[in-house]
């Protein structure tokens, strides 16, 4: 009988421990998540907080920098089926209108295997990052969803931000490069 | 006096319900997800629970075992899964299905929805013939399925995608329901649709057959069942002892041949049914529970 109470002692401390842990943001098995979600200026019709994000190429992708092009960017991972199949028209949109339009394609913080490796051998010429952490994705509307589509005023003013696949004619008429 | 007394519960089946909650709210213990409608991300995540709880529940603490085994094979184009199926294994062979009668929060939920009113099948011949089908599902929808997209570096989990409602009732609705998720509810096409008919196919068959889902469709299942004669923790019959009465597998509601078999998820019906003390909970020789004392000299073998 003591053996058994003391199992369930135990058991009932570890659920408290984890519990309080998790739930805690700061916590050592906390996520860091903010209460807000942390979305605060990623809406249509705001301004999203400036940010820089070195790219897996070495450049490093300020937004400030960007101002008077129209900035899309693209949140992606490896591990979500209608991202990667619209990485192209991402990589089509930089090519064509590069002169007008930036494109930073951003990879989820959580990442299942080596992004650079899994690039390679496929041929784009877009600025890949990876996030380092939930804060940045956050900020740009929510990492949880994908993929995320956030496009950018050239005065730095949120046009559109949603989730779900573009096509690459979405992508022309929201960034004003269609006929 | 003309009166009903109610059977006084036995202990093993009620210690094994209150370990089923416990590992559920265990699993699920991140409640400010719920609050927030988000999951969680912190470092516990990349630690896999060992019963059947979808990583996209808001409140979900660990990685479902076989999302991760999923993703793995997925990946595996670029690099081994190692780490999955080496904590898979692990699990198999310490726990082997008693993760699967005690520890499987999808399996808590489908004995709840057996007790409600109503028809109930019985097991037999089709029901036995039924349980292979879960092997198959383990084959092509968690194995072949995502290894081929894999060699086209395509991700897809399949089980995940097409089957799994544990993903639909704790990750779709979970996140779908809360007011901040408008657009993840804005994404609800044919696929949602696809899934909610098979969740709900899967629940409804769980209120008249009894673990339908664990039976015939659960890959985890199917892959802790592999390692089922391997595993250190579980039900064990006692050669000595048995006089092949047969009242162990009348009274499994499970699909069993034997005692501790491949479809076996440890409940302990047996352990209260068999009257010669042959069956326990065993680890290893150790003794959990179950009288070894309980057969008379009448009940031993020659």
């Amino acid at each position: 009988m003591r053996i058994r109470t003391a199992v369930w002692l135990a058991a009932l401390l570890l659920l408290l421990g984890v519990g309080a842990a998790v739930n805690i943001p700061g916590s050592f098995l906390g996520d860091g998540s903010a209460a807000s979600g942390g979305k605060a200026g990623s809406a249509p019709g705001e301004f999203l907080p400036d940010f820089k994000v070195k790219c897996l190429d070495g450049s490093v992708f300020t937004l400030s920098e960007q101002r008077g092009k129209t900035v899309v960017i693209n949140l992606w991972a490896t591990w979500c089926l209608p991202c990667v199949a619209e990485l192209p028209h991402f990589d089509r949109l930089l090519a064509e209108h590069g002169d007008t339009t930036a494109v930073l394609a951003l990879h989820s913080d959580l990442v299942t295997e080596d992004v650079e490796a899994w690039l390679a051998g496929r041929d784009y010429h877009l600025p890949f990052a990876v996030a380092e952490d939930r804060v940045l994705t956050d900020m740009l509307g929510g990492g949880d969803v994908l993929p995320r589509t956030v496009v950018i005023s050239p005065e730095g003013e949120v046009l559109c931000n949603a989730a779900g696949s573009v096509t690459y004619e979405d992508l022309l008429r929201i960034t004003g490069n269609g006929s | 006096m003309n009166g009903r007394t109610k059977k006084p519960r036995p202990r093993l089946s009620l210690t094994r319900r209150m370990v089923q909650v416990y590992t559920a709210v265990l699993y699920n213990a991140h409640v400010r997800g719920w609050v927030m409608g988000r999951i969680y991300r912190g470092p516990l995540k990349t630690v896999c629970v060992p019963g059947l709880n979808c990583y996209s529940c808001p409140a979900a603490v660990g990685a479902c075992p076989l999302g991760a085994l999923q993703n793995a094979v997925a990946a595996s184009a670029s690099r081994p899964g190692f780490y999955v199926i080496g904590t898979l294994i692990l699990f198999g062979l310490l726990f082997g299905r008693v993760i699967c009668g005690w520890a499987c929060p999808m399996g808590l939920i489908q004995e709840l929805l057996y007790k409600i009113p109503g028809k109930k099948v019985k097991k037999g011949r089709v029901t036995r013939g039924l349980s292979w089908v879960k092997y198959a599902v383990l084959l092509i929808f968690v194995l072949l399925i995502p290894g081929y997209y894999a060699l086209r570096r395509v991700p897809l989990p399949a089980f995940c995608k097409y089957i799994c409602p544990a993903g639909t009732l704790e990750g779709a609705l979970g996140l779908m329901l809360h007011p901040n998720n408008g657009d993840l509810r804005a994404l609800a096409g044919g696929l949602t649709l696809w899934k909610l008919g098979v969740m709900i196919v899967i629940l409804a068959a769980c209120v008249f057959i009894f673990r339908a889902f664990c039976r015939f469709l659960c890959p985890l299942g199917a892959l802790y069942g592999l390692l089922a004669r391997l595993a250190l923790l579980g039900v064990k019959l006692d050669g000595d002892r048995c006089v092949d009465c047969g009242a162990c597998v009348r009274v499994c509601p499970m699909d069993v041949k034997a005692v501790g078999d491949r479809e076996c998820v440890h409940c302990g019906k047996c352990v209260e049914a068999c009257g010669y003390g042959a069956i326990s909970v065993r680890a290893g020789k150790i003794v959990l529970a179950g009288s070894a004392a309980k057969g008379t000299e009448k009940g031993r073998r020659a």
